[in-house]
């Protein structure tokens, strides 16, 4: 099997994802002949361009067409499918997009893939996390051809090249794309904090915030000073208080900021294992027996209502 | 329409999980077992669609040992129509689930495919996106809500990163369910009775020509890191000082 690693690269057109360059230092956990990367998309000059320049990737495949401007799954898969013969390694973020497409493309190639790896041990050992983070799983690969999802927060940030070369850039052919499913329309969160999986703070709230007035009052202008990302438990998001896209947890986003403040957050499992890699947690919660301060590195006890301002007053 | 909805038995997830001493795997021994939260909200969007009739058969299938009859039943109770049991004891790998639901598939026929978008054992996230991929049919994950716009087509919405997306999806297609798509009920007794008389096929997976072929072993299973606990402090000053003096995260 091939020694070479492909990376499956997300942007938004303007800049890669931060998860690629964690993704280039966990590809060199496989020992690779080489590093490749991986980019679809309606206009990928500029995205092509910061690629070809992150240290040790060697060519920058590019699949550049007006019908990717809203990549399906399917495409997303046809795609990286063209080129899979000359990989034996395949890495995802676990984005949603990651999420999405990594199966599929993996049951086309009759491969068991491993998802939402968190720990790379060699070329065939992962860790992963399993019964809803109740419990860590060590699991050997047995398939030749390896395909994953990862979590980009266990590994450093790819350095950039200094010695002025660069990466190849090559087109690749887009030949089909897919009819039965039709693109219409993207809502996105408008908001000027940074996005959830890539900000180096996050402030969270609990459904005890009682309303989505109460959330935003409360948890919008601490996380403004501190240039914090919103987060949220299910029980919140489900309750109306915050978008879906705003969920940590299981079944929502991993986040590994430097600072994670929850606030009235229970600390139940399923939001702990998306949370639970912050560098320093906080917890604020009335009650002194919630599971939160397990996992928190400071904790205080108190009515949230009076404690936020104070804190966003003083911080 | 013909709704094909496959599900899963899990732990519950409110059981305490215990590790074998010997690090081998999870202790199973003894733990309540229900149907994957996921997979109710599949069977409950299903039998809504029945109610609002744009579904008018809707088909529950489990791969699984013989015990897991008890979620066909639960699915059963709360209004699907009929039940396949595909028989194995065998510890099955996602990806052979996903080849045996491609043979219910072809034999079922259904216009719509609801799975669950995750077991909460495995936290695969895979089967979904396997079966739609191995049928060569359109997907959609983490699917929010689902409009029926007529007996060919339906609208959908996923979750994306920072946002959320919608699709017109040509069926046959196959989505997974998110718990935010709907609230799964509570089977009523008369329901669970009646259940019982539903109609419930078991074929013994191997009668079927499918070959398992686990490519995955799990070397060892540990409880996650402990902290220490936290340091409690008494006031927001305190936590600002220990936040500037000794986290070193806020300057
Ligand atoms: C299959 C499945 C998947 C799930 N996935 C996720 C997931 O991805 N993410 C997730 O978050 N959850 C998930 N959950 C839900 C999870 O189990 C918890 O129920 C949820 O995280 C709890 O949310 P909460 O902390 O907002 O609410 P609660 O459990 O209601 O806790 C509220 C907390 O606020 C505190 N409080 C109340 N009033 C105040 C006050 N005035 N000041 C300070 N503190 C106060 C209380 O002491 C309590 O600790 C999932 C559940 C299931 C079954
Ligand atoms: N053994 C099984 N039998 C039937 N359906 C399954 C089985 N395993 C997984 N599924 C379906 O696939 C979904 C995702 O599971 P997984 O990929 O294992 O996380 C579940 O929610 C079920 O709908």
């Amino acid at each position: 099997m091939s020694g070479n690693v492909l990376i499956l690269a997300e942007h938004d057109g303007k800049t890669l994802s931060a998860s690629v360059y964690a993704l280039v230092t966990a590809a060199h956990c496989f020992l690779p002949e080489r590093i490749d990367i991986l980019l679809w998309g309606s206009e990928l000059s500029a995205v092509a361009e910061d690629a070809a320049f992150i240290k040790d990737v060697s060519r920058v495949l590019t699949a550049q067409d007006k019908a990717l401007a809203h990549p399906l799954a399917e495409d997303i898969t046809a795609i990286v499918q063209s080129v899979a013969d000359d990989y034996g390694v395949i890495l995802s973020d676990v984005s949603n997009t990651g999420k999405s497409v990594v199966p599929r493309l993996a049951a086309r190639l009759d491969v068991q893939p491993v998802t939402a790896v968190t720990d790379i041990l060699s070329s065939d050992t992962v860790k992963r996390s399993i019964y809803s983070g109740n419990a860590l799983a060590t699991v050997q690969i047995h398939d030749d051809k390896k395909i994953m999802t990862v979590l980009p927060m266990g590994f450093e940030a790819a350095d950039k090249r200094q010695d002025g070369d660069k990466a190849e850039i090559i087109p690749i052919e887009v030949s089909q794309t897919i009819k039965t499913v039709r693109y219409i329309k993207t809502e996105k969160e408008n908001s000027n904090r940074p996005s959830l999986t890539e900000a180096k703070r996050v402030v969270a709230g609990g459904v005890s915030l009682e309303s989505k007035e109460n959330f935003e009052k409360l948890l919008f202008p601490l996380a403004d000073r501190l240039g914090a990302a919103v987060g949220a438990t299910r029980n919140a998001v489900d309750a109306g208080f915050a978008p879906v896209d705003a969920m940590i947890g299981q079944t929502g986003k991993t986040v590994a900021p430097e600072l994670y403040i929850g606030v009235g957050v229970a600390g139940v499992v399923q939001h702990v294992v998306g949370m639970r890699r912050s560098k320093v947690i906080v917890a604020i919660n009335s009650n002194p027996e919630a599971a939160i301060f397990h996992v928190a590195d400071y904790g205080l006890v108190g009515d949230m209502f009076d404690i936020i301002p104070k804190l966003t007053d003083k911080i | 329409m013909k709704v094909l909805v496959p599900v899963k038995r899990v732990m519950d997830h409110n059981v305490k999980l215990r590790i074998k001493p010997d690090g081998s795997d999870v202790d199973m021994t003894n733990v309540r077992m229900v149907m994957n939260p996921f997979d109710e909200v599949a069977v409950e969007q299903a039998v809504r669609m029945k109610e609002n009739s744009t579904a008018d058969e809707i088909v529950v299938v489990t791969v699984g040992g013989a015990k897991s009859t008890d979620v066909l039943y639960t699915a059963l109770a709360m209004g699907a129509d009929r039940a396949v049991h595909i028989h194995s004891e065998a510890i099955i790998e996602t990806l052979d689930v996903a080849k045996i639901l491609v043979e219910v598939v072809q034999k079922e026929q259904p216009n719509l495919v609801i799975a669950g978008k995750q077991a909460t054992d495995n936290d695969a996230n895979q089967v979904g996106q396997m079966l739609a991929g191995l049928l060569d049919w359109g997907q959609a994950t983490f699917v929010s809500a689902l409009d029926v716009l007529s007996d060919k087509t339906i609208r959908v919405m996923w979750e994306i990163d920072g946002g959320t997306e919608t699709l017109e999806m040509d069926l046959p297609c196959l989505i997974t369910a998110d718990l935010s798509m709907v609230t799964p009920r509570y089977a009523s007794l008369p329901a669970i009775l009646q259940a019982r008389k539903k109609p419930l096929e078991t074929i013994e997976l191997y009668d079927m020509d499918i070959e398992l072929n686990p490519r995955v072993s799990v070397l060892s299973v540990e409880y996650p890191p402990k902290k220490q606990g936290a340091v409690m402090v008494g006031s927001v000053d305190e936590l600002i000082d220990k936040l500037k003096n000794e986290a070193g995260v806020l300057s």
